[in-house]
């Protein structure tokens, strides 16, 4: 066994964090900035993990495509009929894709850098609870050590046994951009964050989407308007949800893929997605030798403040399972640092906003409706639909809406939903009024900028406050 | 690099590697045309709105490439579960882009690997070729990346390996010149990257593809988003190598510290995924040519 204090100097670390995605990053910059020696050790070249290489910044850039042509569709009033050729390749819709990716990972880097961090590229495998051993792609070994470990290793697609993903004609969430052409039909099992984003960019662009998925509904997790209306507008699209349902099995018979489900309808389509959750990176980690064992679901068991059972040894991330976003990932990678270190996190983590960029684009922080209900006993709730916002017609966004919830007396805001385009970037000024412990009646004695989508707010709060003089009662538990 | 400055060290005869070097360095090296029909399916699979029933009306037109599409979907190359037996059905069953990839092989084959004189060595350079293809297509299935790019890549890798073959041929037989085996792989060697990558955009097959069978040997230097297309070919040109046991003479333990391995991500284990398919893909290779 070797002996962390034998080490040479310079390979023992105050922290050393394991991955170089969302919630790694800012665990090592976190402890960076509080003057800590760290080493991020990151399995792939370039930093941002899955995030910035095959997740978030590829599918969103994928979107703002599928976004151009919708909205040169709405904008143009039906005078131009926009058609994608079948034949188009995935990758030219994509043509900033390297850009984007490139820049991206350079501003990671730099930041990196300026930070002092040290980085290793490699795969990291626990000797002991204080020391990680680092194998590179041609098998060189270094061991070092590490007073804080931060587990942050990311996931990968899961893909269970009756899907057969070749990555040609079924593929996963990290294949799904390789393909050549779009496809005329697409299956997506699942209904998760990035089932529905998928799905739903591929619809826009054309694609006849269907989509499977156990849930009567998508995205289960999201406030029932929301996902009421998501579903809506993916129908009007000409695509499908087919909930209460799963493939029983999936092959590919040489021309299409064909799914067949539990209820024993037959799907046949040009490709299938499957997105059926993901599971976390530990092979080859032996996180049992620094003395952590998963749970049954493979992932790391923490406290509320992140700690695995060895108080020294922290995971973040999709390694400790949902909500598993990249907003939620950064903020623990911060706050399992704070906590270790001692110092303040600062704001809890149920205001960290969720943001779905599907087609509509969702997002929502606090408290959803059901929630409100189920924790405080009752509460209200005031809407701003976008077609009562200037900007929201200007934009050609009138089908989305802003909802906000507060408490029973109509006064303390607690949640806020919005479906429809900018609406992650939208429910950014309610997150700020929730830190700031600010009461509905703020949003409606201040003046927002003309034309904004901003005035959904104020629109809202009137909404709720008209509700509560008509009849000033809350909605409460059934 | 100049082409002039490529040939310098090039045992070539005077005559033979002035001509050459002036006719690549002017962009004036006659290229082969692909048969009218191939060409015409690779142009289609780059339009609005493809029919595949006129793509099967087009490819009647050359009995000969319509006869060696039956039988190349029929191989174990592309192994289809059931015996394809009309033309129709290998277009309605495999679809535009694997229509165009075998109209590819199969114009190669015909038009490009064959230089009269030279059939054993262009035999084994299309053999190597479609070994790398196949195996370019199983390191991008396991890096995530597209994977009918890829064995293009790998397929087409060396297309300027024949070409200038001929041209080499042709330019000494009009000197009357002696031409050593050793100078004209010389000459091939050093300008096959540049002179494929010009048949590619000629053939109007897509930019990154040229951009990365240009830097197949430096693929850091590939620009148009090509660096890891390349990276996929320049490995699966070595791993060609190794699992037809030449004609460049590669050991396993030499892929332990293969240059792209760091821009690929590609571990140990991960790489000895892809050796282990070395001797099936070797042995589908042979049965096709």
């Amino acid at each position: 066994m070797v002996d962390r204090n034998a080490l040479p100097a310079t390979d023992r670390y105050d922290v050393l964090v394991i991955g170089g995605g969302p919630s790694g990053h800012h665990a090592a910059s976190t402890a960076a900035t509080a003057g800590r020696r760290t080493l991020l050790i990151e399995r792939d070249q370039a930093v941002g993990g899955s995030c910035v290489a095959r997740g978030t910044i590829p599918s969103k850039t994928l979107r703002e495509t599928a976004l151009a042509v919708i909205g040169f569709r709405r904008r143009s009033g039906g005078v131009f009929a926009v058609a994608m050729r079948e034949d188009l390749q995935v990758a030219s819709l994509m043509n900033r894709l390297d850009e984007v990716v490139a820049a991206h990972q350079r501003f990671l880097s730099d930041q990196l850098s300026r930070s002092s961090i040290e980085r290793a590229h490699g795969r990291a495998r626990f000797l002991s609870p204080h020391l990680v051993e680092i194998t590179g792609t041609r098998g060189r070994k270094r061991i070092v050590a590490g007073e804080l470990i931060v587990i942050a290793a990311g996931s990968r697609p899961r893909t269970p046994p009756e899907v057969p993903v070749d990555h040609t004609h079924i593929l996963d969430s990290d294949s799904i951009l390789s393909l050549t052409y779009l496809p005329r039909s697409l299956a997506v099992l699942g209904a998760g964050v990035i089932a529905s984003e998928y799905a739903s960019i591929f619809s826009a662009l054309g694609v006849t989407v269907t989509m499977v998925d156990k849930g009567e509904r998508p995205l289960g997790f999201l406030d029932g308007e929301l996902t009421s209306r998501f579903v809506t507008a993916f129908s009007a699209a000409g695509s499908r949800y087919v909930g209460k349902a799963s493939a029983k099995t999936v092959v590919w018979d040489g021309e299409q893929v064909v799914t067949t489900l539990t209820t024993g309808e037959v799907l046949r389509t040009d490709k299938l997605l499957c997105a059926l959750g993901r599971v976390a990176n530990l092979d080859g980690l032996d996180i049992e030798a620094a003395g952590v064992k998963p749970t049954d679901r493979g992932l790391i068991p923490v406290d509320s403040q992140l700690r695995t059972v060895v108080p020294h040894i922290l995971g973040v991330g999709d390694v400790i399972g949902p909500p598993a976003l990249a907003s939620s990932a950064m903020d623990q990678g911060r706050r399992a640092i704070c906590h270790a270190l001692g110092q303040d996190p600062g704001v809890p983590p149920e205001l960290i906003p969720m943001g779905i960029y599907a087609i509509p684009e969702m997002s929502q922080v606090g408290l959803t409706e059901a929630e409100a209900i189920k924790r405080h006993g009752s509460c209200t709730v005031g809407r701003a639909p976008f077609s009562e916002i200037a900007r929201g017609w200007i934009s050609a966004n009138q089908d989305g809406f802003l909802k906000l919830v507060a408490d029973g007396a109509g006064r303390k805001l607690l949640g806020i939903q919005v479906i429809g385009e900018g609406a992650a970037e939208l429910v950014s000024v309610g997150q700020m009024a929730l830190i700031g412990g600010m009461d509905v009646a703020t949003f409606v004695v201040n003046t927002y900028n003309f034309p904004t989508l901003s005035e959904a707010y104020r629109v809202a709060a009137l909404d709720l406050q008209e509700k509560m003089r008509a009849a000033p009662v809350s909605i409460s538990a059934a | 690099m100049l082409a002039a400055t490529a040939l310098r060290s090039a045992s070539l005869p005077e005559q033979v590697r002035q001509r050459l070097s002036t006719v690549v360095g002017t962009h004036q090296l006659e290229l082969p045309v692909l048969p009218e029909v191939a060409q015409q399916v690779i142009t289609l699979a780059n339009k609005d709105g493809v029919d595949l029933r006129d793509l099967g009306e087009l490819i009647k037109r050359d009995q000969g490439l319509a006869g060696n599409l039956m039988r190349l979907a029929n191989s174990p190359l592309y192994a289809p579960p059931t015996p394809l037996v009309s033309l129709d059905q290998v277009v309605s069953r495999l679809g535009l882009t694997k229509v165009r990839e075998m109209a590819l092989i199969i114009s190669c084959s015909g038009k490009v690997f064959a230089v009269p004189g030279h059939e054993a060595t262009v035999r084994l350079q299309f053999r190597h070729s479609l070994t790398c293809g196949l195996i370019a297509q199983e390191i991008a299935r396991g890096r995530r990346m597209n994977v009918e790019e890829a064995f293009l890549g790998g397929m087409l890798h060396d297309i300027g390996r024949p070409v200038l073959l001929q041209a080499i041929v042709d330019f000494g037989r009009e000197a009357q010149a002696k031409l050593e085996p050793g100078a004209i792989e010389g000459a091939c060697s050093v300008l096959h990257e540049m002179v494929g990558s010009e048949l590619i955009q000629r053939w109007t097959l897509p930019v990154r593809l040229a951009e990365a069978i240009r830097h197949h040997h430096e693929p850091s230097k590939a620009g148009s988003g090509a660096a890891g297309l390349s990276a996929v070919i320049a490995l699966a040109d070595d791993l060609s190598h190794l699992a037809l046991a030449g004609p460049k003479q590669v050991t396993e333990t030499q892929f332990r510290d293969h240059p792209v391995l760091d821009t690929l991500n590609l571990y140990d284990d991960e790489l000895d995924l892809i050796l282990a398919k070395l001797p099936d893909i070797a042995n589908q290779a042979k049965a096709m040519g």
